[in-house]
């Protein structure tokens, strides 16, 4: 240990003497020199003198950590899926191997544990890479540029990223999200701490917008190695498995018993489905949850107000057809706990509306953002004709107006502090 | 009686606590008054290099209110008088007679007698109006505007700080006298706070002429500005003064025996000091009056105040002149720990869970004066609102200052609060801000503007 201090502490002076070559560069050492040592920073002389042992590096890793089980399960799934949907369309063909497997071939007809993971690192190493190496990237430029010390935020966008796509997202296409996100959706701004969207969500939106064949309908989400004519991307030929939501989406009436005739309850609570990456075991994110919740990184409040949200709106829904105001859709048939079980709004909840940054800071606010995410996720769902999923939408829509949720409990402070004068 | 619980807030848990016993502190061979502990002031030099002074004599006096002296603390002889740019007084060292055994002889001072004006002349002219403290701003009333109440504070919730029941235990007629003559300079009330169920306060409850409230709960509960939040919140316009019980017994003292209180009591504490007892000890004493003598050493930092409040100072420099709690802290200087951010840190304090103290509720922690982290722009993950009992949104009154937005700033609370009330959204803060800074920065805005 005192061999890599030396070692830093030498090579210190290249970076931050002032006349050294090097010195421009001196951001992207910091952030290697942090990542191992705390930095040598002491409080000032005068007010505060000692400091809480958490810094934003460890509030960071701390939602890192909250999200590996969504992260584990991801690997495994995305490997379970692809060997289950190869059994159904294509166990006569021959196996494509892929870049990992290549190394350590599976046995498509009889895949082991091993196999599985083996495929699901295969689809997520490169995508982490990707999202981490495109997205830390342009930080550590914009760092340089603003001669300021890399901000670790893009941590946990990177790995939300990851998260969040389809394991058959062809990278380049991957690539340009991240870009388009960073640059446009964070940096302009000025960077970690003054981004009016969450980052991840901006990059799924644009993926979403821009293209929208390898971001939705039935094709996507069950990652294959063979890349067939006309369909770009890394998919298996000719399956299509719908998401839950689709599957409701689709439905007539009595959506509940569409919906269980393709997925069980406990295939959606475990994620024994298709789907984005980390989305798809609820246990996982619940794990994640409840570690946000303990270690104080993520909000409790958002976090319930937006269940309680979507399952209220769920029933306001059901309630306004009764009343004849809105035209009955599979969605609102739906027992109204299955929309937490379908589809990413217990992810998005959990993850990524908890966003310090693009959510409202007063605890009042939290509430009313909280229980906003849930009802128009629940409007986009049950009214929208096109799309099963509302989730990103509503967070980014509610992401644009939590400056505005706290303007007006921060006025009504100012209200409560001049009537008392 | 009335008690007040407050919930948001937080204990640090800290090492070196002062021993509830009290010592005699030796005589100093000098004494030091700073200016720089009267932020505002414009000091005029009453005494030159070379004179000879009692205690209780006027060395130097404010010009914007030439009433107000500052009193030398002991008798002896001016030492040394230090000027700043344009002959602006940075400070005065006295030497201490009584330290070579000389016999101690007291200036005639002002006595408290006739109506309010009178009494506060005669308060300042005894040197003790700088015991003062002015709400909004924190800072030592320098207008003539009448408080609406004053606040005695009889407790002190800070890591490590001394319990004003225990160091004033046997004041009880300074503490009387004192809170007679406060009586007299507002219309309001005069409020007393206390710990509720604390120790050594059987004497404080029997005081006459004093509404008595009780707070329990985490640090800021001891905070005036907590006090104020709850007891009586302040109307725009409105001031009111705080003083603290052993700033009581001073007042009280004076009125009692008509000389200069020069000696009050301080707590040495923290993990880093030698001896931690409650020592008697002169006003402005060098620092080495409380480690017996000697300069304390190592690397070590001595704060004038709390870890959550005060000023570092040198070993060889003196206390200033309200001076409660000497924290002595290992500095930490060139210790860095290799992943800090990712270990599990189960012996480092914090009010997260993500380290792992939750695991250790009783332990004691020992703290230096690293910021262990880099400074980042503003992540409010809720944990500010957690520490703050005030019904202010601190990360949109931080902003306010930051943007200059003065007249925002008082609206979003700017003068309910000064920086010890944001100490612990300081400590608390992943990004490592200084909260108090600007809060200072936003209140001193407001003087020059308002």
């Amino acid at each position: 240990m005192q061999f890599l201090r030396n070692l830093i502490e030498k090579q210190r002076k290249l970076y931050h003497a002032k006349d050294s070559k090097l010195h421009k560069l001196w951001p992207l050492f910091d952030a290697f020199e942090t990542f191992l040592f705390a930095p040598d920073h002491r409080a000032p002389k005068s007010g505060v003198h000692v400091r809480d042992y958490v810094d934003l590096k460890r509030v960071m890793n701390t939602v890192i950590i909250a999200m590996l089980p969504c992260l584990l399960w991801a690997i495994w799934n995305t490997g379970a899926q692809h060997f289950a949907a190869w059994h159904k369309v294509a166990a006569d063909k021959e196996y494509v191997t892929g870049w990992l497997q290549a190394m350590f071939a599976p046995n498509a007809a009889a895949p082991t544990a091993f196999d599985t993971v083996i495929f699901g690192l295969q689809r997520m190493l490169p995508i982490l890479i990707v999202s981490y190496g495109v997205g830390l990237g342009i930080e550590m430029l914009f760092s340089v540029i603003r001669k300021e010390e890399v901000s670790e935020g893009y941590l946990v966008s990177g790995m939300l990223i990851a998260l969040i796509v389809p394991a058959s997202i062809p990278l380049w296409q991957l690539a340009i999200g991240v870009a388009f996100a960073v640059v446009l959706g964070k940096e302009v701004f000025g960077g970690t701490g003054m981004n009016i969207f969450n980052p991840a969500m901006m990059v799924r939106a644009f993926l979403f917008f821009a293209f929208a064949a390898q971001m939705s309908g039935d094709m996507v989400w069950v990652a294959g190695n063979q890349s067939p004519v006309g369909v770009p991307g890394s998919l298996i030929d000719g399956y299509s498995q719908a998401t839950a939501l689709a599957v409701v989406k689709q439905a007539t009436a009595d959506a509940s018993h569409a919906l269980t005739a393709v997925y069980s309850h406990s295939d959606l609570f475990f994620g024994n489905i298709p789907g984005s990456a980390g989305e798809m075991s609820k246990l996982a994110i619940l794990l994640g949850a409840f570690w946000l919740v303990f270690t104080g990184v993520g909000s409790w409040r958002v976090m319930l107000a937006g269940v309680l949200g979507l399952l209220a709106s769920g029933y306001l829904m059901k309630g306004f057809v009764g009343l004849g105001w809105v035209t009955a859709t599979g969605p609102i048939h739906l027992e109204v706990y299955e929309h937490l079980l379908c589809g990413g709004f217990l992810f998005g909840i959990t993850f990524m509306a908890t966003d310090p940054v693009s959510s409202p800071e007063t605890n009042t606010g939290k509430w009313i953002y909280g229980a906003l995410v849930g009802f128009v996720t629940m409007l986009v769902r049950t009214i929208n004709p096109a799309y099963p999923e509302g989730t990103m939408l509503a967070i980014l829509l509610m992401n644009a107006f939590a400056p505005g949720i706290d303007h007006f409990v921060v006025a009504a402070n100012i209200k409560r502090r001049l009537a008392h004068s | 009686m009335t008690t007040h619980t407050i919930t948001k807030g937080f204990d640090l848990r800290l090492a070196g606590a002062p021993e509830p016993v009290f010592a005699d502190a030796p005589e100093p061979a000098r004494v030091v008054l700073e200016t720089a502990e009267f932020p505002g002031i414009k000091p005029k030099v009453l005494v030159k290099e070379g004179d000879s002074v009692k205690t209780g004599q006027p060395v130097f006096l404010d010009k914007a209110d030439r009433d107000i002296v500052w009193c030398s603390p002991v008798t002896g002889k001016v030492a040394r008088i230090d000027f700043g740019e344009r002959r602006f007084l940075l400070r005065m060292v006295i030497e201490n007679a009584a330290a070579g055994g000389a016999a101690e002889a007291f200036a005639e001072l002002p006595k408290p007698a006739g109506d309010r004006d009178a009494l506060i002349k005669a308060i300042k002219g005894a040197g003790l109006w700088p015991l003062f403290r002015q709400r909004p701003g924190g800072k030592m009333p320098r207008s003539n505007k009448v408080p609406v109440a004053i606040y005695c504070n009889g407790m002190d919730t800070a890591p490590l700080a001394a319990d004003p029941a225990f160091a004033m235990q046997g004041r009880k007629q300074d503490l009387q006298a004192g809170i007679d003559l406060l009586k007299k300079l507002t219309p309001g009330k005069v409020y007393l706070t206390l710990r509720a169920a604390g120790d050594h306060q059987s004497d404080l409850r029997d005081l006459k002429g004093v509404e008595v409230h009780d707070f329990e709960g985490p640090h800021p509960s001891g905070l005036v500005g907590t006090h104020i939040s709850r007891i009586q919140p302040m109307k725009l316009a409105e001031t009111c003064w705080a003083l603290r019980l052993q700033d009581v017994a001073r007042l009280g003292e004076w009125a009692r025996t008509g000389k200069y209180p020069a000696k009050t009591v301080v707590a040495v504490a923290g993990s880093a000091a030698a001896v931690r007892k409650y020592f008697r000890v002169r006003q402005n004493a060098e620092v080495s009056a409380l480690n017996g003598g000697k300069a304390i050493g190592g690397d070590v930092r001595i704060i004038d105040g709390t870890v959550l409040h005060g000023n570092a100072v040198a070993a060889d420099a003196a206390i200033s002149s309200r001076c409660t709690t000497l924290t002595v802290i290992p500095e930490g200087t060139d210790q860095r720990d290799l992943f800090g951010w990712a270990l599990p840190a189960f012996g480092k304090l914090s009010f997260s869970r993500s380290v792992f103290s939750w695991l250790a509720p009783k332990k004691e922690y020992v703290l230096d004066a690293r910021l262990n982290g880099g400074h980042r722009p503003i992540v409010n993950i809720g944990a500010w609102e957690r520490v703050s009992p005030l019904d202010i949104h601190t990360s949109y009154l931080v902003r306010a200052i930051q943007a200059n937005d003065i007249e925002e700033a008082v609206k979003l609370g700017l003068l309910e609060v000064t920086e010890e009330d944001v100490a612990l959204c300081t400590f608390v803060d992943p990004c490592k801000n200084d909260v108090g800074t600007v809060i200072r920065a936003g209140l001193d805005l407001y003087e020059r503007e308002g």
